[in-house]
């Protein structure tokens, strides 16, 4: 990794610990009500468990893959950020599914339009980025995979699941 | 199984899930999933729902 991997590193804490912050100090001023109901709650934990087991199977896949049977597609890097991609789109998919995704309170069109806004952003970022340096491919690996391509295709899959969630419920409400 | 007697108090009082889950301080889906069956409401949940009726625990969630 070389020092801008870290500044960028250090940047994305610095504003998660901002935003824990200022979250603790006053949840309204973050736009976020964070006003879940008991079975909101409920099926948010049950979403917590799904996705934690779930980046632990593909890390234990990977381990074994990679230690196993010396497989390996990509850097760790990579690997690391699709494990926790794994992570928060088997916790956004399975709480959208259960009307647990966003506060009761809290408006769902426009936490839509912020995935959709992310979406487009990322995939946009990450398929410059791609186009400009291309896919580096070393001894069989994909290496320093686009970050925002990544995270692009993570927002896209919530939009996805989350409009197929809104038109189900159009269609229970007929 | 299914709360047929929420639903029908709620319908005597010509009062929908959103009306209701908005006195009770829920979201509508929670309305939803316990009139269907899908979600065993806290006790906390079906005394504020009795109270919003005026009915007792007996009247609505006793089988």
């Amino acid at each position: 990794m070389n020092n801008i991997h870290f500044v960028v590193i250090y940047f994305v804490i610095l504003v998660f610990i901002l935003a824990v912050l200022l979250l603790a100090w006053d949840k309204k001023a973050v736009g976020l009500s964070m006003d879940f109901d008991e079975r909101q709650r409920q099926a948010r934990g049950t979403a917590f468990q799904y996705a934690f087991f779930g980046m632990f199977f593909y890390e234990v896949m990977n381990i074994i893959l990679s230690h196993g049977f010396d497989m390996q597609w990509c850097d760790s890097d990579t690997n690391s950020m699709l494990a926790i991609s794994i992570g928060v789109i088997i916790f956004a998919s399975v709480s959208i599914w259960k009307d647990a995704f966003v506060a009761f309170r809290d408006n769902k069109f426009r936490n839509g339009l912020i995935i959709l806004i992310a979406a487009v952003g990322n995939i946009g970022a990450g398929i410059a980025h791609v186009m400009e340096e291309g896919i580096t491919i070393v001894d069989g690996k994909v290496e320093q995979l686009s970050i925002n391509l990544i995270f692009g295709v993570v927002f896209t899959w919530i939009l996805l699941v989350w409009l197929l969630k809104l038109f189900m419920e159009r269609i229970e409400e007929r | 199984m299914k709360n047929l007697r929420l639903k029908a108090a709620r319908a005597a009082r010509d009062m929908s899930q959103q009306q209701l889950a908005d006195a009770v301080g829920v979201s509508r889906q929670t309305i939803s999933a316990i009139e269907k069956g899908d979600y065993n409401p806290s006790i906390k949940l079906c005394i504020d729902i009795c109270k919003v009726f005026q009915l007792t625990l007996n009247d609505l969630f006793w089988e």
